[in-house]
């Protein structure tokens, strides 16, 4: 294999999380900050699964499967955590945050209305640093000459049928994505029940629908070494999608306003609209600053009018 | 606090691997099992990892033919695959029509040597693989040295050769490991099989089994860039601010040479330099080196003439008053002498000539005390040195001399010759001496002692004329599989070469050569066969675990210390010097003044302050009981005076040997699958379109999507959680 690949491998599993990143967190210190410490929770969920691990692997023969319970159940723990962190610290943060003569701090968001942008924020931390710490060892490797299943080949006589081959980067880039993604969205998720506590039943739904599709996502990845790549690739994109359509109704869309949405993308991307938007503002610009020689710099642009204001997922 | 400590050191004992037990079967590579860089004053030699000879592709050369694979690469066998190759190689398909292949192929990586499953006998003709070139040092030629002579004019080692300048003289591109342990090679050829053996329809496809290997080196260039790189003060930055010292880049070969003296040397005053007593070296040399330095058993080219001597030596250890009484009556000597690094440029005879020189010899002069007289150049009459004994065609022995030095004094030569001559047919063997042609020594210590003083004489008993009958001389094929015919006969060869010794030596001290003084014990004579010949490791049967006595260590997780080996290394890194010095305390040690002595700490009390004598607590390797064996017996590390830096003067002197090792830093070998790297541009297209998608569909998207009004005033208020 090589660097080559390695590189390659980082940019493509990274990709989403650095356009989110980008976006909507490095312009702003404190949401940059509330995504490292989303990192730090997660970190700290995966120590405490590891001593879980080991402390259950002295006591039971075969730990996999409740370690991997355990796993599970301490990373929602810990986005809880995280929650009840954040809400102890709301009031300071909103007095860093609030524009005007008191913010000690300008140029940041403010946090109006902001708890699923701190979801997303925090969440996308959790995601980013659980898919570094899947791949970081595998893409290493790849670096390297060589690639994984030969100690067990020689121990075995034959090689598993089953293997990825070639395409293992590309299954951990895959993973990668679909882990990120899935860590905003539970976090989407297990916040809206964590905020809606006292509305019972109801408000445990989403945070139900985290658990459960987390297990279920984990499961399937347990269905990778028996070879079914494509179908478990498959599904766990499905599920993705249905979480990211339930975080859009979370957040006060519908699914058909979703679907709408994933449908005007792709048409918008199949006649270019973004490229001939640029274009046409471009020529706009060019003909004001022909009409108008002498006018000052001002600020150009109304906001109400753009695309994407509305609170609805467009893609 | 305690519960931190405890979760401190529970995460501190979790130890993670990462996926290298996943990716990477490995195999423990040893110290000496590889080959590195060596040097001599003008050139480099060996082996160097670089980024292009550290991975490949395992193949099998398994016969001669298969080297016609080389020429195209494995082209036919792997077309996907066009980078490089690990080649798994026999030993005995190292030969002259091949090593030109494998030094000049493009697309070899590296070569893994093991020794095959066919049997090798002495008697084989056809085949040359001495690593050695076809003059053994011919650059310390005393004829050559002397302008008596060309470079390399008499081409002693030329049948059995395999390159005219040697294995070991060549630098080379790919890198080399043996692999002794069959587990190890077996994991080798089970992953070959596994997945680079064509199918039944002749094709291959990924995965390929890869290996990968790391050996490199500190030093770079040739003795003498090395030597003063490694000096203190061209090293200042790199010196370590507490010790003082700068790492070591390389360092000059040396080890144990091992000198015994039968008849005591007298003591003399410090600044008494009269000439006491005349000497007659017996000598044999102790090392051998192969295509990787220390993979050398050295059979032939070393021990069959060690036992010899040694057997000598045991003989005159038993009759040791007659020869005293003689030596005394005579004021001549005999001495043994095995030195160390002869194969390379005698590093051993050349710095016991230098010292002897110096009157340093066998030991420095010390002003506080009575010492031995030094031994010097003008008191070593003859240089009687052994070689190749056991491999005669027919019975046939040779012996050579120095015609000019022999023709100054025929007679005392003359009856020395004739006591060999007498020696070796009381055994059935013939000796031919010396006519015309024959009238130069071959390569042997002498040559650093005819160097030095005008006068020595050379006594060279051989079972070769004008070349060598072996082939295999400083070879890791130098290893036999003995039939027992051959064994007997070499055993014969053995015992009647010793008896010429003792003849010879009695001779020069005056001692009538009776039954008694030239006798050889034939039984210990074929012990020592089986122990350091027969038996695979120095240790492996009784008569050398009862020497041993539990007081061996394998000190280094080296070729030298776990395999028998006769190289002589830079470090001390192997256990034959120790193995031959116990030895030599056994065949010329004597316990009858310490009988009273019960125990180890009393026998080493008594060694102190002595000049002559070494009391030794070793066990008898008959009984296996200790005793304290009192004997003139010196083991000594030899430097060459020329990369001897308490020598500057004698800095990089040609006349002396000037080779160095790199110091080296070895890794594993790591076998992997390999993986299709077409792959690779695919997968930077998908990271491209990867990072294409994510752009367009989070641009999708703005702060708005996620900032939602539910209504709730205190989310409005700033408080959305």
């Amino acid at each position: 294999m090589g660097i080559v690949l390695t590189v390659s491998c980082y940019i493509a599993s990274f990709s989403p999380s650095i356009a989110l990143f980008y976006s909507f967190i490095a312009h702003d210190p404190v949401r940059i900050i509330l995504f490292f410490l989303g990192s730090f929770f997660w970190l700290v969920s995966l120590l405490i699964s590891s001593l879980a691990w080991l402390g259950l692997s002295t006591v039971l023969p075969n730990t996999f499967l409740v370690s991997l319970g355990v796993c599970i159940v301490v990373q929602e723990l810990s986005r809880v955590a995280y929650f009840m962190l954040l809400k102890k610290a709301q009031k300071g943060l909103n007095k860093i945050t609030r524009h005007g003569q008191i913010s000690v701090a300008p140029g940041v968001s403010d946090l109006h209305n902001a708890r699923h942008m701190l979801a997303l924020v925090c969440g996308l931390g959790m995601g980013v640093i659980s898919a570094l710490f899947y791949t970081m060892n595998a893409f290493a490797t790849f670096a390297g000459p060589g690639t994984i299943g030969l100690p067990m080949a020689l121990e075995t006589g034959h090689i598993d049928s089953n293997r990825a081959g070639k395409y293992l980067p590309l299954c951990y880039v895959l993973s990668a994505i679909l882990l990120t993604l899935f860590h905003v969205a539970w976090t989407i998720m297990v916040w809206d029940t964590c905020h809606k506590i006292g509305r019972f039943p109801t408000a445990f739904v989403p945070g139900a629908a985290a658990v459960v599709s987390h297990l279920f996502v984990a499961f399937l990845s347990s269905l990778n070494s028996r070879g079914f790549y494509i179908l478990v690739f498959s599904v766990q994109f499905l599920v993705l999608l249905i979480c990211i359509a339930y975080c859009n109704v979370i957040m006060g869309g519908t699914i058909q306003s979703f679907v709408t949405a994933i449908g005007q993308s792709f048409v918008d991307a199949f006649t270019l609209k973004q490229i001939r938007n640029f274009v046409e503002e471009r020529k706009m610009r060019t003909q004001q600053r022909q009409a108008v020689p002498d006018e000052p710099m001002t600020e150009r642009g109304g906001a109400s009018d753009e695309p994407g204001t509305s609170n609805t997922v467009d893609a | 606090m305690k519960l931190w400590i405890v979760l401190i050191l529970i995460i501190g004992g979790v130890q993670c691997d990462g996926f290298s037990d996943q990716v990477f079967k490995t195999l423990n590579i040893g110290e000496g099992n590889a080959c590195y860089r060596t040097f001599n004053k003008t050139h480099e030699f060996g082996c160097q990892a670089t980024k292009d000879n550290e991975n490949g592709l395992i193949v099998r050369i398994d016969k001669h033919e298969d080297f016609k694979n080389l020429d195209s690469c494995w082209r036919s066998f792997y077309p996907s695959y066009s980078r490089k190759f690990w080649a798994l190689v026999p030993v005995d398909l190292i030969r002259r029509d091949s090593i030109s292949k494998l030094k000049s192929s493009e697309c070899l990586a590296g070569i893994v040597l093991y020794n095959s499953n066919q049997t090798m006998h002495p008697d084989e003709k056809t085949t040359a693989a001495s690593h050695d070139g076809d003059c053994p040092n011919a650059a310390s030629d005393y004829y050559f040295q002397n302008n008596t002579e060309a470079y390399c004019e008499r081409k002693f080692n030329s049948r059995g050769s395999i390159t005219p300048d040697g294995l070991m003289r060549i630098d080379w591109r790919v890198q080399m490991i043996f692999i002794n342990n069959s587990t190890d090679l077996d994991v080798i050829k089970r992953c070959h099989s596994m997945f680079n053996t064509p199918r039944e329809d002749g094709s291959t496809g990924y995965p390929y089994c890869g290996m990968s290997f790391r050996m490199t080196n500190m030093a770079a260039g040739n003795s003498e860039i090395c030597y003063r790189r490694g000096k203190n003060d061209a090293k200042l930055f790199q010196m370590n601010i507490d010790s003082g010292d700068a790492p070591q880049l390389c360092g000059a070969m040396h080890s144990d040479n091992i000198f015994a003296f039968p008849t005591p040397i007298p003591t003399t005053p410090f600044n008494d330099t009269h000439h006491s007593s005349k000497y007659m070296m017996v000598t044999s040399r102790m090392d051998s080196f192969g295509m990787i330095p220390e993979v050398s058993v050295g059979e032939v080219s070393v021990l069959t003439s060690i036992i010899s001597v040694l057997a000598a030596a045991r003989s005159m250890g038993d009759n040791i008053e007659k020869w005293k009484k003689a030596s005394n009556v005579s004021n001549r000597n005999v001495f043994f002498s095995f030195f160390n690094g002869e194969s390379l440029d005698y590093i051993g005879s050349g710095t016991a000539a230098y010292q002897m020189g110096k009157s340093m010899f066998p030991q420095s002069l010390r002003e506080d005390r009575a010492h031995i007289h030094p031994v010097l150049l003008e008191e070593l009459e003859y240089v009687l040195e052994v070689q190749q004994v056991g491999v005669a065609e027919g019975r046939k022995y040779y012996v050579h001399i120095d015609g000019d030095r022999y023709d100054q004094d025929r007679t005392p030569t003359d009856k020395i010759m004739d006591k060999i001559e007498r020696g070796l047919r009381s055994h059935g063997f013939d000796l031919e001496k010396p006519s015309g042609s024959q009238r130069k020594v071959p390569p042997s210590s002498w040559h650093s002692f005819a160097k030095a003083d005008s006068k020595v004489q050379a006594v060279l008993i051989a079972p070769f004329k004008e070349e060598y009958d072996y082939k295999r001389i400083n070879s890791i094929l130098d290893k036999n599989q003995w039939t027992s015919d051959e064994k007997e006969k070499a055993v014969q060869e053995i015992e009647a070469v010793a008896t010429s010794i003792l003849a010879a030596s009695a001779e020069y001290v005056g001692l009538e050569t009776d039954d008694v003084v030239a006798k050889v014990d034939k039984k210990l004579v074929s012990t020592l066969f089986e122990c350091l010949i027969t038996s695979n490791f120095w240790f492996d049967c009784d008569f050398m675990q009862k020497l041993d006595g539990g007081r061996y260590h394998k000190l280094f997780d080296s070729y030298g210390f776990n395999e028998k080996s006769t190289y002589i290394s830079m470090e001390t890194h192997t256990a034959f010097p120790t193995v031959l010095h116990w030895l030599t305390i056994f065949a010329l040690g004597s316990d009858k003044e310490t009988l009273n002595v019960k125990s180890e700490k009393s026998c080493s009390h008594l060694g102190q302050f002595q000049a002559m004598y070494t009391y030794t607590w070793q066990p008898s390797p008959y009984t296996g009981n200790f005793s304290c064996l009192k004997s003139a017996i010196v083991k000594k590390v030899m430097v060459s005076p020329a990369v001897d830096p308490s020598t500057p003067e004698e800095e990089m002197n040609t006349r002396y040997s000037t080779w160095m090792e790199s110091v080296y830093i070895i890794e594993n070998v790591n076998l992997y699958l390999m993986e299709d790297s077409s792959f690779e541009y695919t997968m930077l297209i998908i990271s491209v379109i990867s990072a294409l998608l994510s752009m367009y569909a989070v641009s999708r998207c703005s702060e708005a999507t996620f900032i939602v009004d539910e209504g709730e005033p205190a989310a409005e208020g700033g408080e959305p959680l």
